[in-house]
C-alpha cells in the first residue's frame, strides 16, 4: 500500500477520501442538476432580481462588495473584551515591549530550567 | 578531486562563492547576474540532493575543515584523543533541512528575476540573498556550536539587511531596525550560552560536549539551556517573541518573505531540536518539565497566531501570523516528543513536527510568492482592495486556494496529514492539547477562507482591469510548489518513509551522532 | 579669525598632518596584515588600521574633500575580491586532495615571514576585505551625514525666508 500512512495509533488513506469526495461531488452535481430542471427558472430581468431589504424596495449599488472585516464578525465581537482588545494593544510595535518580552521569557525559563532542568 | 567526498562543504561554499562573485558578474548587466544567481542556487540544490543521498546511503557524513582527510575529526595529543577542528556533521535531520532550504532558496531565486525588475541595486540583493542561503545551510550542517553561532550571525545580518532592502518605504526600514535590535539580543544570548558551555567543558564540538554532559552534567549547563532556548525561540518566531516576525516578514521583498517564513524560522526549530536531543540528550534533562514548557508555549503560540491572523486586513501580515501559528504546531510536536520520548506518541510527535516543518516550508514559501505576485500585479497588499482575482489570474488563484486549504489542514493536502499526526500524538499526552490544536486549525481555516472569499472570489473592483497571471519565471516556482503540496497530500508515505523517518531516527539516536566523531 | 571657505574641513595643521601620516598608517596596516602569523595582529586588525587612514582623511577633509579621491564603488569590489580570494585559498586544500582550508603549501621555518603555508595569504585576503569594508562603511555613514547637513542647511534657509 503506497497511499496510506500510519499516524501513531491510526491510519489515514487519502485515496479513499479522494474517491469518496469525487463520488459525493458527482452526487451533489446530479442533485443540483435535477433540482434546476424541476424548479421555476430564475428570471433575471424581472422584479425578482431586484434587491429587497427589510420590507421595502431599496436602491442599492449593484457593485456592492463585502469587506473582509465583516467575516467572522461574531467571533471577533465575542472575544473583543476578553482577548482582542488586550492582544491588539500588546502588539503596539514599540521596540521596548519586544525587549520586555525577551527579558520576561528569559527570566521564566531561567527560573524553571536552571533549578528544575536537571534530571 | 572527488565531488562526493567534499559534498558536505560544497553545499555551504557554493552559495558563498556565488554571493561574492555576483558584484563582478553584474558588471555585465542585470541579466547576467540573474542567470549567475540561478546557476548557483540551483547548484546548491543539486549538491543538497547529493548530500542527502550520501547520508541515506552511508549514514552520518563527517567533514573536518583543514584536516588531511575529511573523516579525521580528532587529533591525538599525547594519547589524549579529542576533536579540535571545525567540522560539519551531517545526519539525516541536517540533510532534510538542507534539502528544504536549498529547494525554497532555488525557487525564490528564480522568482526574483522578474520580481525585482523595478528595483535598483539588485546585485547587492543577490549577494545578500546567497549569503542568507549560506548562513542557513551552515547552521543546519555544522557540528560545532560556535560555528553554528557564526553562521547564525551570517544568516541574521543578511536577513536584517534584506528586510530593509526597499529602503524607500518607511515600513521596511523600521521593520529592519526592530529585527536588528531583537535579533542581536537573541544572538547575544546564544553566544553567552556557547561561552558557558565552552567555559565548563573546554570544547566547542557538539559531539564532544554531548559526551562530556553525559559523563558529568554540571549545574551551569541548565543556565546555558535557558539562554539557548530564549535565543532560538526568538529566531523561530514563537510567542511571546514573535513580534519582530510580524513586522519583518511583510516588509521584506516577497521572495525574501518566502525564505524568511519558509525556512529562516525553521533553522530556529532545527537548533532547538538539535540542542535538546543531541547536545544535551534526553537522559540528563528533566524531560517532563522542559517538554511541558515547550508544549505550553506552543499552545499559546497556536492560539495567538490563529486568532490575531483572523483580524488582519494586510495579506502579507496575515501570512506572517499564520507562520506564527504553524511554528506553534512544530513546537507542539517537539514538546510532545520530549515528554514521551521513545514511545509511540513521542515518535509520532517528532514525525509530525518534521513533516509539518517540511510542509510549512513548501506551503508558506508558495503563499508568500503568491502574495508577491499580487503585490507586483496589483500594487496593494490590502485584501479589501482585491476581488474576483480568480477570473483575472486563474493559475495563481488556484495555487493560493490549494495552499490556503493545505495550511488550514483540509484533506487531501499535505498540511492535513502532518496536522493529523500532531493531533494524535498530542492527544496521547493530553486530549486537551489536541482540542486546542484543532481549534487553532479552525482559526487558520477561517483566516484563509476570508482571503479566498474577499480577494479571489466575488466581483472584481473597477480598478483591477488589466490584471493577468504573472510571467512564467514567477509562475513556474509557484506551480511546482503547488504540485508538491498535492503530491505530498495524496502520497504522504512518499516523503515520510524516504526522508522524514530517517531524520526522526537520527534525532532519536544520539549515540551514533557521538560515535561518528569520537573514537 | 576668518572662517574657512570650506566649513567641513578641519584646520590646516590637522590637514597637513593627516596628509603626511596617510601613507605611514597605510604601511603600518600592511605590516600588521603581512606579519599576522608571526606577531600579534592579523588580517582583521591590520585591515582596520588600513581603513583608519581613510577615516582620518574623512575627519580632516570632510566627505566633500575625500569623495573625489576615494571611490566607494571600487572599494566595494575590492571587498568582494578579498572574499573570493579567501574562498579560493580554502579551495587549494580540496584541489591538493586534502580538505577545504587544509594548509598544503610550503610551511617553512616557524617565525620567518615566508612560513605557515596559506595562513599569511589568507591574512592578506581578510585584510583586503576588512580594510575596504570598514572604509566603505565609514564613507557611507559620512554620505548620510553629508545629506543630513545639506537638508538642515536647506531647512534653515527656508525658515529664514
Amino acid at each position: 500500500m503506497v497511499f496510506g500512512i500510519e499516524t501513531g495509533f491510526g491510519y489515514w488513506d487519502p485515496l479513499i477520501w479522494v474517491v469518496l469526495f469525487v463520488l459525493m461531488f458527482i452526487g451533489g452535481y446530479l442533485i443540483a442538476k435535477y433540482a434546476a430542471q424541476r424548479a421555476t427558472p430564475f428570471r433575471a430581468d424581472e422584479l425578482e432580481s431586484e434587491i429587497f431589504l427589510s420590507g421595502w424596495g431599496e436602491t442599492v449599488e449593484k457593485d456592492l462588495r463585502f469587506p473582509s472585516k465583516h467575516l467572522y464578525w461574531g467571533f471577533r465581537k465575542a472575544l473583543e473584551s476578553a482577548w482582542y482588545r488586550s492582544a491588539v494593544e500588546e502588539h503596539s510595535g514599540i521596540l521596548t515591549t519586544y525587549i520586555f518580552w525577551i527579558v520576561i521569557l528569559l527570566l521564566i525559563l531561567m527560573l524553571l530550567i536552571a533549578f528544575g532542568g536537571a534530571m | 578531486m572527488n565531488i562526493m567526498e567534499h559534498i558536505a562543504i560544497l553545499v555551504v561554499i557554493t552559495p558563498l562563492f556565488g554571493a561574492f562573485s555576483t558584484p563582478f558578474v553584474s558588471l555585465a548587466g542585470k541579466k547576467a547576474a540573474d542567470i549567475w544567481v540561478g546557476i548557483f542556487s540551483g547548484l546548491t540544490f543539486v549538491f543538497s540532493i547529493l548530500l542527502g543521498l550520501k547520508v541515506l546511503r552511508s549514514g552520518i557524513v563527517i567533514y573536518t575543515l583543514g584536516a588531511p582527510e575529511p573523516a579525521i575529526a580528532t587529533v591525538d595529543y599525547n594519547g589524549l584523543i579529542f576533536p579540535v577542528r571545525i567540522l560539519l556533521e551531517v545526519d539525516a535531520l541536517s540533510a532534510l533541512l538542507a534539502l528544504v532550504i536549498s529547494l525554497i532558496g532555488f525557487f525564490a531565486a528564480i522568482y526574483s528575476w522578474r520580481y525585482m525588475e523595478h528595483d535598483t541595486g539588485v546585485e547587492k540583493f543577490y549577494t545578500l540573498f546567497l549569503l542568507l542561503l549560506t548562513g542557513m545551510l551552515g547552521i543546519v550542517l555544522t557540528g560545532d556550536i560556535f560555528n553554528m553561532y557564526v553562521f547564525l550571525e551570517i544568516m541574521s545580518i543578511s536577513a536584517y539587511a534584506l528586510v530593509a532592502f526597499r529602503k524607500e518605504t518607511f515600513e521596511a526600514v523600521e521593520a529592519g531596525i526592530k529585527y536588528l535590535v531583537v535579533g542581536s539580543a537573541a544572538s547575544t544570548l546564544i553566544l553567552l550560552a556557547v561561552a558557558i558551555l565552552y567555559g565548563v567543558y573546554g570544547s566547542l564540538t557538539i559531539a564532544q560536549i554531548a559526551h562530556l554532559i553525559e559523563v558529568s552534567p554540571s549545574p551551569l549547563i541548565w543556565g546555558a539551556l535557558a539562554l539557548y532556548l530564549t535565543g532560538f525561540i526568538l529566531k523561530a518566531g514563537i510567542v511571546p517573541l514573535h513580534m519582530w516576525l510580524i513586522d519583518a516578514h511583510p516588509a521584506a521583498p516577497s521572495s525574501i518573505s518566502a525564505l524568511l517564513s519558509g525556512v529562516v524560522i525553521k533553522t530556529g526549530a532545527y537548533a532547538i531540536i538539535r540542542i535538546f536531543f543531541t547536545l544535551y540528550g534526553v537522559e540528563v534533562m528533566n524531560r517532563a518539565l522542559i517538554g511541558w514548557i515547550i508544549v505550553v508555549i506552543a499552545v499559546i503560540t497556536m492560539f495567538v497566531g490563529g486568532s490575531l491572523g483572523l483580524i488582519q486586513q494586510d495579506l502579507k501580515r496575515l501570512l506572517a501570523y499564520s507562520s506564527v501559528a504553524q511554528m506553534g504546531y512544530i513546537a507542539l510536536g517537539i514538546g510532545v516528543a520530549l515528554i514521551a520520548f521513545n514511545t509511540t506518541a513521542g515518535d509520532a510527535g517528532l514525525v509530525g513536527a518534521l513533516f509539518h516543518l517540511l510542509n510549512h516550508a513548501i506551503m508558506k514559501g508558495m503563499l508568500f510568492l503568491i502574495a508577491g505576485v499580487i503585490l507586483h500585479q496589483l500594487g496593494t497588499r490590502n485584501i479589501n482592495e482585491m476581488g474576483g482575482l480568480i477570473k483575472k489570474m486563474p493559475i495563481t488563484s488556484a495555487c493560493f486556494i490549494i495552499g490556503g486549504l493545505a495550511i488550514a489542514g483540509v484533506p487531501p493536502f499535505n498540511g492535513f496529514v502532518s496536522k493529523l499526526i500532531l493531533y494524535e500524538a498530542s492527544a496521547m499526552i493530553s486530549p486537551a492539547l489536541a482540542v486546542i490544536a484543532i481549534i487553532s486549525s479552525a482559526l487558520t481555516l477561517g483566516m484563509y477562507l476570508r482571503v479566498i472569499q474577499t480577494a479571489f472570489l466575488g466581483r472584481a473592483p473597477e480598478t483591477l482591469k488589466d490584471i493577468r497571471d504573472p510571467p512564467a519565471s514567477m509562475l513556474i516556482p509557484i506551480v511546482i510548489l503547488a504540485i508538491l503540496i498535492v503530491i505530498f497530500g495524496i502520497l504522504p508515505s512518499l516523503p515520510v518513509d524516504s526522508i522524514i523517518t530517517p531524520a526522526v531516527e537520527a534525532v532519536k539516536n544520539q549515540a551514533s551522532y557521538l560515535s561518528a566523531v569520537l573514537p | 579669525m576668518k572662517m574657512s571657505e570650506k566649513p567641513y574641513e578641519l584646520s590646516v595643521i590637522v590637514r597637513t598632518v593627516a596628509r603626511l601620516l596617510f601613507g605611514l598608517i597605510l604601511i603600518f596596516g600592511f605590516y600588521v596584515i603581512v606579519h599576522g602569523h608571526i606577531t600579534p595582529g592579523g588580517g582583521f586588525q591590520g585591515g582596520v588600521v588600513t581603513a583608519l587612514a581613510v577615516i582620518m582623511l574623512l575627519a580632516a577633509y570632510g566627505y566633500e574633500g575625500v569623495v573625489t579621491e576615494v571611490r566607494e564603488k571600487i572599494l566595494e569590489r575590492f571587498e568582494s575580491l578579498g572574499a573570493i580570494m579567501f574562498w579560493t585559498l580554502g579551495l587549494v586544500g580540496v584541489i591538493a586532495t586534502a580538505t577545504y582550508f587544509a594548509d598544503v603549501l610550503y610551511k617553512g621555518t616557524p617565525g620567518e615571514l615566508i612560513s605557515a603555508g596559506t595562513i599569511p595569504l589568507m591574512n592578506i585576503a581578510v585584510g583586503m576585505k576588512v580594510a575596504s569594508g570598514v572604509a566603505v562603511l565609514v564613507i557611507i555613514m559620512s554620505i548620510g551625514m553629508y545629506y543630513s547637513r545639506k537638508y538642515q542647511k536647506a531647512e534653515k534657509e527656508g525658515a529664514e525666508e
